[in-house]
């Protein structure tokens, strides 16, 4: 079983639009436990999506590291990182789709280095894509999609290779109410297959939620636990 | 690496490249130009070169022409004989009676056929009066199977046969007739040759007996060596060297643009392969996934640029390169070419053409690959 994920003293910095080095999150520790879906709110800027990046492996903190199974895996060389990534599913906030590919192509992009032939990929696309109710989109062109529906092809995504890990940035932005319900259920379901869920949002409807475990809040690059 | 992964890339790398048809079909349509506009000069003058060692392989070591005030004049042909073999070193001497004529498309080599040869194949009929056996080459006129000649005079001959034997004077468009058809339309008088060729006993003999042999003769003779003949086709060699020289320039630079287009495409791509490595990708599948996406690419595109090469040069009616080279038109219109010289143009243009492109994939993907999938995402407008 996975002990989870833990941020030691993390410290990330951005160059800014004007070329100066900007401290987005400074000394941030944090655990998230395996089998929890945890929530980190705060303002828009506060660093929680950079926070989520570097969580999944795409970015190196300046300081501190994050830490899996007592390896520091943010310290990893690139070769060791890209293993590290396997293990992750992300959810962008800006949905970072391929426009001119559909939707299942999409979905099956995680699955191809994995193995497995193309048909089962495609099976296995098609049933992450049903988890979100997107299946009957499945042969369109995602730039043909909503902002909704791109969404959701973006958390089958995600989930398709039941990552071990699944940082999720703004899920429910551009979805309705029933949309979101499913979202949530979705992710809690991950969590308990036993996965490490971190989200982040604006969203009450995911703040509020009961299916959610830890929450925190980022601010001045720290994160503060809120239960 | 498991099989399945193979495929997946593959039919991934198949799949990335039909998202793009257009700029996939130019990439393949310019590296095969590229391939060929290079391998074309490169496969001339190798078979040119190729043809004149096989030419000269059959040629007499010397020949000898009797000259006068006006130029070449025939000489006699036993007397010489007797002469050229009472030279040390010459094993034997043989006269010819050959020599330029008109035909119904253009100028033809006439070998008149006697007891002394030249030696054909068993394959070959001797024609008799009135008959020509041609080379492969040659048009006959449009009431078949009939040739007309002019040369000293005029001859309405029937084909009897065709034969690409090599005589050691032309090949595909060479007549071969009676003697004293050769003679009457050459002006060569009976008991006369049009030259005499001889054979040394040691190749080496060739330069060294040249003044013994002048001496023997009591006219004023002209004595041409193998070395020399074929000093004439290295000239034109050269010359069709430097020809192919001033080809390959304008195709390396489109090969520069084309490794330039390539470094940029992938460069461009840097989003995508920020997003593979987010979404688990290892820079080894990136790699591979670039590497059968070029490959796609570039086995067609080489592929069909020697083809095209290859047509270009030895396509039958496609004589224009000999036409480059005035020397060889006197004498061949058929170019020769063996599996080797095929295999060394192939690894000369892979090295000059295909890894240039396969190392500015390899090399840009590579580049972008060890970057930090976070940055490539970012610095690209999406």
């Amino acid at each position: 079983m996975e002990r989870g994920i833990e941020c030691r003293r993390l410290m990330v910095a951005r160059r800014s639009s004007d070329g100066r080095e900007k401290v987005v999150i400074d000394d941030l520790s944090a655990q998230f436990e395996t089998g929890q879906m945890a929530v980190i709110s705060g303002a828009t800027g506060a660093g929680k999506s950079t926070l989520l990046h570097v969580l999944a492996g795409l970015l190196r903190p300046v300081r501190g590291e994050v830490v899996v199974d007592g390896e520091a895996v943010s310290r990893w060389v690139s070769s060791h990182r890209d293993r590290w990534r396997r293990r992750v599913g992300i959810v962008f906030q800006h949905d970072r789709l391929l426009g001119d590919l559909s939707a299942v192509e999409n979905v099956v992009l995680p699955l191809i280095p994995r193995g497995g032939g193309l048909k089962e990929c495609r099976r296995s696309a098609l049933a992450a894509l049903s988890r979100l109710s997107v299946d009957p989109l499945a042969d369109k062109l995602v730039r043909n999609l909503s902002g909704g529906e791109r969404q959701r092809v973006a958390i089958a995504r995600a989930l398709v290779a039941r990552p071990s890990f699944l940082f999720v940035d703004e899920p429910t932005a551009h979805q309705d109410h029933k949309s979101t319900e499913e979202i949530l259920k979705t992710l809690a379901a991950a969590a308990a297959a036993g996965a490490v869920v971190v989200v982040t949002a604006h969203d009450p409807r995911i703040l509020e939620a009961e299916a959610t475990g830890s929450r925190f809040r980022l601010a001045q690059g720290r994160l503060k636990a809120l239960r | 690496m498991k099989r399945p992964v193979l495929q997946a890339l593959l039919a991934w790398s198949i799949r990335d490249l039909v998202r793009r048809p257009l700029e996939s079909g130019l990439l393949v349509t310019a590296l095969l130009l590229t391939v060929s506009v290079t391998a074309a000069p490169l496969l001339f003058t190798q078979a040119l070169s190729t043809t004149s060692g096989l030419m000269f392989r059959d040629a007499p070591s010397l020949v000898v022409r009797k000259l006068n005030a006006l130029g070449w004049t025939p000489i006699p042909s036993d007397q010489s004989v007797q002469l050229a073999k009472s030279v040390p070193g010459v094993i034997a001497a043989r006269p010819r009676v050959w020599g330029r004529v008109a035909g119904p498309e253009g100028p033809l080599t006439v070998i008149g056929i006697d007891r002394y040869g030249p030696p054909l194949p068993q394959s070959t009929a001797l024609p008799g009066r009135e008959e020509a056996v041609v080379g492969t080459d040659v048009k006959g006129d449009r009431v078949a199977p009939f040739l007309t000649l002019t040369g000293q005079r005029t001859a309405t001959l029937k084909i009897v046969g065709r034969s690409d034997a090599m005589t050691g004077i032309a090949e595909p468009n060479m007549v071969l007739l009676h003697i004293d058809d050769a003679r009457d339309l050459l002006g060569v008088p009976d008991g006369y040759a049009s030259d005499l060729a001889i054979e040394v006993f040691n190749p080496a003999e060739e330069s060294a007996i040249l003044p013994d042999l002048t001496a023997a003769f009591p006219w004023t003779v002209r004595i041409t060596t193998r070395t020399e003949s074929a000093g004439i086709y290295a000239a034109g060699l050269a010359r069709m060297g430097g020809m192919a020289v001033a080809f390959l320039v304008p195709a390396l630079l489109a090969l520069c643009l084309l490794v330039a287009v390539t470094v940029r495409d992938r460069f461009g791509r840097r989003f995508e392969i920020g997003l593979l490595k987010a979404l688990g990708w290892t820079t080894g599948d990136i790699v591979r996934l670039q590497v059968s996406r070029a490959l796609l690419i570039g086995i067609p595109g080489a592929a069909g640029g020697i083809m095209l090469a290859l047509l270009l040069v030895f396509w039958p009616n496609a004589n224009w390169p000999v036409r480059l080279c005035p020397e060889w038109q006197a004498l061949s219109s058929r170019l020769s070419f063996s599996p080797g010289d095929a295999g060394l143009i192939l690894l000369e243009v892979t090295g000059l053409v295909v890894l240039p492109f396969l190392a500015a994939t390899i090399g840009t993907v590579l580049r972008c690959a060890i970057a930090d999938p976070q940055e490539m995402l970012e610095r690209t407008n999406f």
